[in-house]
């Protein structure tokens, strides 16, 4: 052990070398997974390391494969396919053995080491689900091609999270089931320089956890915003193996402390309430494990009945009074790197996206791109791609037949193929659509249609879930926009955020299309078809610079609505006014659009009007 | 599909009654129809899922069957490509498959057996999980992000209990009747409505909530991971006990009533809930009855009506877009008029 807590003291650090103390835990989790990895019967650890690819995330992952000395290290490539993933049909073994024979999937050969995921936001959501229920399991199961087996998959996670949060972050599933969470970022290289590093060769002791420190640090994890019950778990393995690596028997707070910094911090998605926060008397004021930190016996906190009855979703909203410790939450709150509120507020906003990677969709079939989905008859070529195993399937009966007219070769293994066996490849291609709806939420207009727009939108939301489209909001509001969804196929996301959404305030029009046209391009970019949907009066008075000003607002409206008309994205502007004017109608057509006036409408016409505009578009 | 591994004992859940209890009721009955697990992450649906397979009793199958055929079961056939039945049988656990994500439509439905038709050039049906699944469970983790071809064929073998594979110079059918049992995490993905209803009973999970259930969570996990076997030793006269009054209610379920003024009111809760199709008042009916049956009567209350409405018939409303409550909220807040009703009547 190099750096015990105590030999930094943490309030005498000045706060711009947030990059020493990030790099401390950094090291102080490398220890602790060093640990994790030689428990016999465990999982191995998985651990996430934001951080921008450059020295400091080399000299660390350096530092990992010399510390870690893992049997292996499989970096799993966002291109990856099931097959790839977890196996499948080996054909020339089983073509040149006569026995079924199966390839190793990345799974089944990082048993025993470590399964290295870049940008996973990026990956598609069954194959991250199946790493990350092969990763629970310890096993992966193969039922492919014929093939059935069950092979020992444990390994470790090393998630490197280069992601941006306000772009699209790492999916929950995997934050869920990480044990550590580093962050490299504004590391710099200089505080690394000279670190030296020395990791003990065997660390055996194995420390136990009281009920008092386990429940402090479920209370903790609560308190984080973390309700997943798998957070609390991995804290205390962490400060079981951060006690054991110092020699103690028994967690004690440092080692709470360690399992906090390491574990939970760096995904919290609230702060503990302040402690100077008058505690309620609430449920469960009795066991209350403040008593640890005196080091004398534990109380017994067994009395998992008393709350059992209670509501459960109350005791979510009261569970971060349950916070216990006060000297750790007081550390806890100083040792905060500065922008972490900030990170939170990010976080806060990317919520929506952890719902928005499910990529299925209507189906497109294609013998050239896309997924893959079986196969056909056909003749392969021109794009069309055989497809050996359903090829030699269809071949496969007929052979002994074929063998007696001296069809086959003169090889004893040979396999006589005749055109009519052939076998094409079949995909299902993403061609999804999605639809932005760009919403007038100003206080002067939208006021009494805000509601109706609200109507037609949840009409449009149920619809475009039975299609599996995606849906994306934007409010134009005060000065600016604001995207209130990203592009996402959750109905229950969309609803929830659809019904916070209150008006008030101008009209920033400009910056509205603006954002919906963004939003547009990258769906495309996707393979996504995107339609915009403006529910607007038309009467723009926010310029796209947040300023206030009737003409220079409809200026840039225009210029907006034209770059959408050049883009090329279907758009359908509908005319919310009382009285339909000539504003939305100029920029319907300047978006290459159509103006539907809906003073009359009803949230179905509208709905009507998008369906019968996009099958027409 | 032989799983050595051990499972976490389903005695030892904390707290998630309400799944539990669905549970519990499909293995009573398993012509419920299976449940949905719909819910947060690390809630433990998966383990509760799993643990159905320690509450399930042995059954009789033909000997060596890999279709599960029952021998006295008129219309499990014999067909060619399975083993003749000649009067032997053998008792085997009830079977609860799992259906990973990345399985491929061959190994679901069945398909030529590559190996012998490469050796020997036989023509052979290999059964899939479909065969192995006939008579007992059939499991899908995050079943909404389950393929949609897949989807397709599911559902389309779920619908008549029969496998039809035509393909590859095949033609072979064999008996698949199986309970769907599913769980998943609503926020990746929606399912589509098709397979929703396939389910009997749906449950929508939470984390606990109280730190106290949090910790004796915590606390037996630990237990179990650092000694499995031992862990399940400790937990088996709870499970025994579960297992044997499950076995009780499967014999009262036969005699089990529900009375005209229960169907009535039955009837009174779908129509006033909007259910489509008459699945959700069978539905309820079953479960209403399964339930009396696990409370050790053989009469059916109101009380087993309203306990098991939720879950019933949560999943099978409507999607109100004006109306933002999910489905559970709509049921309870439709019992609780009609049961005022009811009380002032």
């Amino acid at each position: 052990m190099l750096h015990e807590p105590e030999h930094i003291d943490l309030a005498q650090l000045p706060t711009v070398d947030g990059g020493l103390l990030k790099w401390h835990d950094a090291m102080m989790a490398l220890e602790v997974c060093a640990a994790a990895s030689t428990r016999a019967h465990k999982k191995f650890p998985a651990i996430r390391l934001q951080a921008k690819s450059g020295p400091v995330l080399d000299q660390w992952l350096d530092l990992f494969t010399k510390t870690i000395k893992p049997r292996s290290l499989h970096k799993l490539p966002v291109s990856v396919t099931m097959e790839g993933l977890i196996g499948g049909l080996d054909l020339a073994a089983t073509l040149s053995t006569g026995k079924r024979q199966a390839t190793e999937g990345l799974l089944s050969k990082a048993n025993g080491g470590f399964l290295i995921l870049h940008a996973c936001e990026d990956l598609e959501h069954d194959i991250l689900s199946t790493v990350m229920q092969a990763y629970d399991d310890g096993h992966v199961q193969l039922e492919r091609d014929g093939i059935c087996e069950t092979r020992q998959a444990r390994f470790g996670i090393l998630i490197i999270d280069g992601s941006d949060p306000a772009e699209n972050a790492i999916p929950e599933q995997v934050v869920d089931r990480t044990m550590m969470h580093i962050d490299l970022d504004g590391v710099d290289l200089r505080s690394i320089s000279d670190q030296s590093v020395e990791f003990p060769d065997s660390h055996n002791t194995t420390a136990i956890c009281g009920p008092s420190e386990i429940e402090a640090i479920v209370s903790l994890a609560a308190g984080f915003g973390l309700h997943s019950l798998r957070p609390a778990m991995q804290a205390i393995e962490v400060a079981c193996l951060y006690a054991g690596l110092n020699h103690r028997e028994q967690v004690t707070t440092d080692d709470i402390e360690a399992a906090i910094r390491l574990s939970l911090l760096n995904r919290a998605k609230c702060l503990p309430s302040p402690v100077d926060e008058p505690q309620e008397p609430d449920h469960h004021d009795e066991p209350r494990p403040d008593d640890f930190t005196e080091e004398t016996d534990p109380p017994e906190p067994e009395h998992p009945d008393e709350t059992a009855d209670a509501d459960p979703q109350e005791e979510i909203e009261n569970a971060d009074t349950g916070v216990p410790d006060e000297i750790d939450v007081e550390t806890l709150l100083a040792n905060l790197p500065a922008d972490l509120l900030e990170q939170l507020k990010n976080r806060q906003a990317q919520r929506g996206k952890a719902g928005s990677q499910g990529r299925m969709g209507i189906r497109k079939y294609s013998f050239k791109r896309g997924r893959r989905i079986g196969s056909t008859r056909g003749k392969p070529g021109h794009g069309k791609r055989l497809d050996l195993i359903a090829t030699l399937r269809a071949a496969a009966p007929w052979q002994k037949a074929r063998k007696r007219f001296g069809l086959n070769g003169k090889n004893k293994y040979s396999v006589a193929i005749r055109p009519d066996d052939f076998r094409i490849k079949r995909f299902v291609s993403k061609s999804e659509s999605t639809t932005i709806f760009a919403v007038d939420a100003s206080g002067s207009t939208a006021i009494n249609r805000l509601g109706e727009a609200k109507g037609a939108i949840e009409i449009l939301l149920n619809e475009s879930y039975s299609r599996r489209d995606h849906v994306s909001l934007v409010a134009m509001r005060g000065e600016t926009s604001e995207v209130i969804l990203q592009p996402s196929r959750s109905l229950i996301m969309a609803k929830r955020t659809l019904s916070r959404l209150a008006g008030g305030g101008g009209t920033p029009l400009a910056h509205g299309l603006q954002a919906a046209l963004e939003i547009a391009d990258d769906e495309r970019r996707q393979g996504r078809t995107a339609t915009i949907v403006v529910l607007t009066d038309g009467s723009a008075n926010i310029a796209l610079d947040g300023k206030p000003g009737r003409n220079r607002a409809h200026e840039d409206a225009m210029v907006i609505a034209q770059a959408i008309g050049a883009s090329g994205h279907p758009c359908l502007m509908i005319d919310v006014s009382k009285l339909p004017g000539a504003q939305a109608q100029q920029l319907a057509e300047a978006a290459r659009g159509t103006c539907l006036p809906m003073p009359f409408a009803s949230s179905h016409n509208i709905s009507k009007a998008v369906l019968e505009h996009r099958q027409s578009g | 599909m032989k799983q050595n591994r051990i499972s976490y004992p389903f005695s030892a859940i904390v707290g998630q009654e309400s799944l539990k209890l669905a549970i519990i009721l499909c293995a009573i009955d398993p012509s419920l129809g299976g449940v949905l697990a719909l819910g947060d992450r690390g809630t433990g649906k998966t383990t509760a899922v799993r643990g159905l397979a320690d509450l399930l009793p042995e059954m009789t199958r033909v000997k060596g069957c890999r279709y599960n055929r029952h021998p006295d079961d008129p219309t499990d056939i014999n067909m060619p490509h399975m083993v003749s039945y000649d009067g032997k049988t053998e008792n085997v656990p009830i079977p609860v498959v799992d259906l990973p994500l990345g399985v491929t439509e061959d190994r679901l439905l069945g398909a030529l057996d590559i190996e012998k038709a490469l050796v020997d050039g036989k023509r052979e049906f290999e059964p899939g999980l479909l065969a192995d699944a006939n008579r007992g469970f059939l499991y899908i983790d995050e079943i909404n992000l389950l393929e949609d071809h897949i989807v397709d064929v599911l559902l389309d073998v779920a619908a008549s209990g029969w496998n039809v594979v035509e393909r590859e110079g095949l033609s072979v059918r064999h008996p698949a009747r199986f309970v769907l049992v599913g769980s998943g995490n609503p926020e990746e993905g929606d399912l589509r409505p098709q397979l929703i209803d396939r389910f009997g009973l749906s449950v929508e999970v939470r984390t606990p909530g109280s730190i106290a259930e949090r910790v004796e969570v915590i606390k037996r996990r630990d237990a179990f991971e650092s000694d499995p076997s031992s862990f399940v030793k400790t937990w088996k006269p709870q499970t025994a006990k579960i297992t044997k009054r499950v076995d009780l209610a499967k014999a009262l379920i036969a005699d089990c009533v529900v009375g005209d003024d229960l169907l009535a009111l039955i009837a009174e809760i779908c129509i006033a809930l909007g259910t489509d199709g008459l699945r959700g008042e069978l539905t309820l009916i079953k479960a209403a009855r399964a339930h009396a049956a696990w409370m050790g009567r053989n009469s059916v209350t109101p009380e087993d009506v309203r306990e098991m409405a939720t879950s019933a018939l949560g999943h099978r409303l409507r999607r109100n877009p004006l109306d933002d409550a999910s489905g559970s909220v709509r049921v309870e807040r439709a019992l609780e008029e009609i049961f005022a009703k009811r009380n002032a009547a």
